[in-house]
């Protein structure tokens, strides 16, 4: 297992290079200019001119990522050329955020979704079973702003039950009531794909020869469910689990700028609409890590659970 | 019970603290709020109220009142202006202000290091000089009548010398030590930014009734980058203010028992279209007042900007300070015959697929634009328009990160922007003037008369004469149809009833000001 890991991580590092350098490629094909931004519209072209200069912007393209992989392998991730501010500094303000959301979003969509899958497993071609998956089909279709316009109308607005402006700290420091709304609503993509998961893997198990015989045993079917059944069905869900946690970074996005949420996201989309090279960097590349980590911890969860993926 | 009893306890003394908070709602943050650093909007209304300037500014946009400077005087050659500072005025730090904090803080925008989008708003300095703790000199090169007028700008905020060098990359970023009824306490970009009152504070501009300290104990501004997020949030009243407010939701809001919709005494922020005159189709000064008299201004103002706006017929709001009633062009009219008569004087038929034609030549005309807010509905309208008199409007909207380098290049024949301005003389000296080809004058606008007159108008003792000099600019440029002028853009200050004895300023589209008579 040890040296599953390792391989693992090593082959991460190449990976997490080659996102840098083709995030770095894209922000230089997009034919904006951070220093006509910084300038203003009535800058003259001397003054823009000397911005470009005075933040390295008139080198090579080989030459300035050359510049930037030196310093990220240092670990500095520079200065926000926009606003001046320390990009590990941003980083380490936003990854919170975004974290809570992600594990809020977590927490709420995966027991409903592995509980809606269950039992329309069990009710299966009943009504229940019509239901369950008619709401597991809807929250696959749906996109995460139409949810969230839905919960900002009616929870927040109509009935004033709960905020949806911005964070207003951690959870444990009251921040709990602003969290609800946002994680529902990233929770709610979660719900569909885990529910259809655990159906079917659930109604795979339930025909298996183990379950016969704990039934057999005269087990109470509330335990053959729970314990033997799901146990056993819970590791595809698994795997879809940690995918679905890796796409939700991207619904994120979505979600922390409905809910004035201050996480890397909003970091990122604000950093690439003004061109703020160095911060756009830092937050693709904290997006990318966690993406790619996300993923090992699905491989060696995955191979803790079927050995033969390690064999492989 | 006692539970209850606890939480009952709890809300009684969360309650009036609630109440001490005003909340403001922003739609985008700025990227630091040094005022000298930037031209960001959104640095405005945080630099007023976390600092201040030497001089104040009225709700007319015209008068300067007294603010840090209790009194100045002008030397008779218009080149010594002499402020006498309060001695009474202290930093959120405790730190009393001296004449060596004002001098700092405007050598730092006259730094070229520091590349002052706004370092032009502080005229031709050869000097400034504190001769004592409270007096500051600042001496020009050459008589500059609208100094005062532009020291009421965010970009003159008086900062703390220590702060800033202590702070140094950081500064307007981690921190800002300013004089203002609110003190900086935190900032979470993207989310909110959090101030509290300044309790020392009592040297509000006279156009207040409360001169300090302010009445709220804390003012938070949120941003809600979401507009349905942000009108629900003013219309269920989770904060107090906004006027990051789309135009479609006004009429709405207005009529809501809970909410006003205040507006301040002028829009000084025009919508326009300008001529590349340089390009032969658009060259004809004909063809240009023919486009400007096909535009139904008032069908935009109504149908776009939801009423939020005057149609302008005018290159500056009639409210402006120097603003020349008389140069008012009949060209800027709504009269689509006339606009066709004079399409065919200049030469331009209409052929039989509904275009203009002259010498083979279809007119049609590029226009560069920018992707967002109200520029792609506006240009589509005009669009139309031109269409009804054989104009083929071909319309180029880039995304915010490209526009301004697009415009730099200056592959277009027409653009359409939106600018805010303090007065005639600094709209008119910033596009007309030859010395800023080609940008911002990107018409290419090369007159000697008119370089003339703005430098007398730029340099004038007398206010008379600079009014005389600065009118002849806008009846010239105004009359050869440089710009399409469409709409003074309104702003518009969407508050909850709670808040009492709040009135709309402008300044520099800050709508708040110092906000110190504002009342819970």
């Amino acid at each position: 297992m040890g040296r599953h890991i390792v391989h693992r991580l090593l082959i991460l590092l190449p990976a997490l290079v080659g996102v840098l350098f083709l995030c770095f490629c894209l922000l230089q094909v997009v034919p904006s200019d951070p220093a006509m931004i910084i300038a203003g519209p009535d800058a003259k072209p001397e003054t823009v001119a000397a911005i470009r200069k005075e933040l390295g912007l008139d080198r090579s393209i080989v030459i300035q990522f050359g510049d930037y992989i030196l310093r990220v392998a240092q670990g500095d991730l520079g200065r926000s050329i926009i606003s001046n501010k320390m990009v590990i500094e941003e980083l380490a303000n936003t990854v919170g955020p975004t974290l809570e959301l992600m594990v809020g979003a977590m927490l709420m969509g995966v027991p409903i979704g592995i509980a809606m899958g269950t039992l329309a497993a069990v009710w299966r071609g009943t009504f229940v079973d019509r239901v369950i998956m008619a709401i597991s089909v809807a929250g696959v279709s749906m996109p995460v702003f139409f949810i969230g316009l839905i919960l900002i109308q009616y929870v927040g607005f109509k009935w004033g039950l709960l905020p949806f402006t911005g964070r207003e700290g951690p959870i444990w420091a009251g921040g709990l009531p602003n969290m609800i709304l946002p994680a529902v609503t990233l929770g709610a993509v979660l719900i569909g794909p885990i529910a259809r998961m655990t159906r079917t893997a659930v109604l795979e198990v339930l025909g298996a020869d183990f379950v016969r015989t704990a039934r057999a045993k005269g087990l109470r079917e509330r335990t053959v469910i729970i314990h033997h059944a799901l146990r056993n069905a819970l590791i595809p869900v698994v795997t879809l689990i940690g995918l679905q946690a890796a796409f939700l970074l991207g619904g994120a996005v979505v979600t922390e700028t409905m809910f004035s949420w201050p996480g890397v996201g909003r970091l990122a989309v604000g950093a690439i609409l003004s061109s703020d090279f160095p911060t756009a960097q830092g937050a693709i590349m904290i997006l990318a890590l966690a993406f790619l980590l996300i993923n090992l911890i699905v491989d060696v969860i995955y191979a803790w659970l079927d050995p033969r993926v390690q064999r492989g | 019970m006692r539970y209850l009893i606890g939480l009952a306890l709890a809300l009684m003394l969360t309650a009036p603290a609630a109440a001490q908070t005003l909340t403001m709602l922003r739609n985008i943050d700025a990227p630091h709020y040094d005022p000298a650093r930037t031209s960001s909007g959104a640095t405005t209304e945080v630099s007023f109220l976390i600092g201040d300037t030497l001089v104040g500014l009225d709700y007319d946009l015209k008068t300067v009142t007294p603010l840090l400077a209790s009194s100045w005087t002008v030397s008779p050659d218009g080149k010594l202006y002499t402020f006498k500072l309060r001695d009474d005025v202290t930093f959120c730090s405790g730190k009393k202000m001296t004449a060596d904090d004002v001098v700092y803080s405007f050598k730092r925008v006259l730094d070229p290091d520091i590349r002052a989008p706004f370092l032009w708003r502080m005229g031709p300095v050869k000097e400034v000089r504190a001769p004592d703790p409270y007096t500051v000199e600042y001496e020009l090169t050459a008589p500059y009548g609208e100094l005062l007028l532009q020291l009421t700008n965010f970009q003159a905020t008086i900062v703390n010398k220590d702060n800033v060098e202590a702070l140094g990359k950081d500064f307007g970023v981690k921190g800002i030590d300013g004089t203002g009824p609110f003190c900086f306490q935190s900032w979470e970009p993207r989310n909110h930014i959090i101030a509290t009152r300044h309790a020392a504070y009592k040297w509000g501009p006279p156009i207040y009734q409360n001169r300090g300290p302010v009445k709220y104990e804390r003012l938070v501004w949120k941003m809600v980058p979401e507009e349905a997020a942000r009108l629900a949030a003013m219309a269920s009243g989770q904060v107090d203010l906004t006027y990051s407010m789309p135009d479609q939701y006004l009429p709405q809001l207005s009529k809501m028992p809970n909410l006003q919709v205040l507006r301040p005494e002028a829009d000084l922020r025009l919508f326009y279209l300008g001529f590349k005159i340089s390009r032969d189709n658009v060259s004809d000064v004909r063809v240009r007042r023919a486009l400007s008299m096909a535009i139904d201004r008032k069908q935009i103002v109504d149908s776009i900007y939801f009423g939020n706006g005057e149609p302008a017929t005018t290159f500056v709001h009639p409210k402006t300070p120097d603003f020349a009633p008389a140069s008012e062009s009949p060209f800027n009219r709504y009269d689509p015959q006339a606009a066709a008569a004079l399409l065919d004087e200049a030469g331009w038929k209409m052929g039989t697929d509904g275009f203009r034609y002259k010498d083979g030549n279809k007119l049609t005309i590029q226009l560069y634009g920018f992707a967002g807010g109200r520029s792609p509905k506006v240009t589509e309208a005009t669009q139309g328009f031109w269409r009804k008199i054989g104009v083929d409007l071909r319309l180029q909207m880039w995304d915010g990160t490209i526009v301004f380098a697009k415009l730099a290049q200056q592959d277009y024949d027409m653009w359409s922007i939106a600018f805010p301005y303090s007065s005639a003389g600094d709209a008119l000296r910033l596009y007309f003037h030859s010395g800023n080809i080609p940008t911002p004058n990107r018409m290419n606008w090369k007159d000697p008369e008119t370089d003339r007159l703005l430098d007398i108008g730029n340099t004038a003792l007398d206010p008379a004469e600079r009014f005389a000099a600065l009118a002849q600019v806008q009846k010239i440029v105004q009359d050869q149809a440089l710009w399409v002028p469409l709409v003074h853009e309104g702003l518009a200050l969407v508050v909850n009833k709670r808040v009492k004895n709040i009135r709309a300023h402008h300044v520099y589209t800050s709508m708040v000001y110092k906000l110190l008579d504002a009342t819970p």
